[in-house]
């Protein structure tokens, strides 16, 4: 039988499916070209540098070696990426400023409390 | 104000940060999932970094708080807690490091290690999908909070 105590989770479920059918409409019917150009910007170059036939070595090998790798093709695509973020207006480079710096003097507190908390939870 | 729960308030952050980043995160994944922000890859990427650095923080204060509570001594049970010891709470404190790492892995690698950069983004990439996975999996056996006391508001204005 229909369990009602779950009610919530399927209504839930109706209203995400209602969002992503009407997104999809609603861009179905709007023009194309936008969309393809907005590909080759940000991180959607990232995408295209997807992990193909890459072996550990490759992966802390150095620099030089880069050329003779299958991922050879994809260092125009980063520096696309690189110019993109250059690009940016100085609110939205403030900002990356602000979270790099959140995140990277977070990082190794974080690691530390985890370690800690393991040691703790094990005990 | 003084009833309300840090553990409840905890909780309700991580969810909406993390709903964030999956929204932003999936759609930057490229045109299989890009018509979720319409295509704006440079949006998705400005949402994903701001919504980032408030994830790593959230996870920061959630650990410390931890910390502190082992210090106390204080073992009250705090169900709403974003990570602990065993069950659900475990898995997503792991989950979240791992996104967290491969993440930071990703930034630095940016702009001169395009193979890690690769390496990170499959990591990433995977643990979110498990990470989505599990979050739909959690609402649904928790549901039955989102059931409104009805009774228990009865009584509290009686």
């Amino acid at each position: 039988m229909f369990d009602k105590k779950k009610l919530n989770f399927w209504r839930l479920t109706v209203i995400f499916l209602s969002f992503t059918v009407i997104t999809l409409i609603s861009l179905y019917l709007s023009p194309q070209e936008k969309k393809a150009s907005m590909m080759t910007e940000s991180m959607a170059n990232m995408a295209s540098i997807h992990l193909e036939n890459i072996t550990i070595y490759d992966l802390v090998g150095s620099s030089d070696s880069e050329n003779n790798s299958q991922a050879s093709g994809t260092t125009a695509q980063t520096a696309n990426t690189s110019q993109h973020h250059e690009d940016k207006n100085s609110a939205v480079q403030t900002m990356g400023i602000i979270t790099t710096i959140i995140i990277f003097a977070l990082l190794p507190l974080l690691i530390c409390g985890a370690i800690i908390l393991a040691i703790v939870w094990i005990k | 104000m003084k009833n309300v729960r840090f553990d409840l308030v905890m909780h309700w952050l991580y969810a909406i940060i993390w709903a964030l980043l999956a929204i932003s995160g999936f759609a930057m994944i490229g045109a299989k999932f890009g018509w979720i922000l319409n295509f704006n890859f440079t949006m998705a990427d400005t949402v994903h970094r701001f919504s980032a650095s408030a994830f790593v923080l959230i996870t920061f204060i959630a650990v410390i708080h931890e910390i502190i509570r082992k210090i106390k001594k204080d073992n009250r049970p705090q169900p709403w807690n974003i990570i602990g010891r065993s069950g659900y709470q475990l898995f997503n404190f792991i989950i979240t490091l791992l996104l967290i790492l491969s993440g930071v892995l990703i930034w630095i690698c940016m702009e001169f290690n395009e193979k890690a950069v690769a390496f990170a983004l499959l990591i990433h990439e995977n643990i979110s999908y498990l990470s989505l996975i599990s979050i739909i999996w959690h609402i649904f056996k928790k549901t039955h909070i989102l059931i409104w006391p009805k009774n228990k508001v009865k009584q509290d204005i009686k």
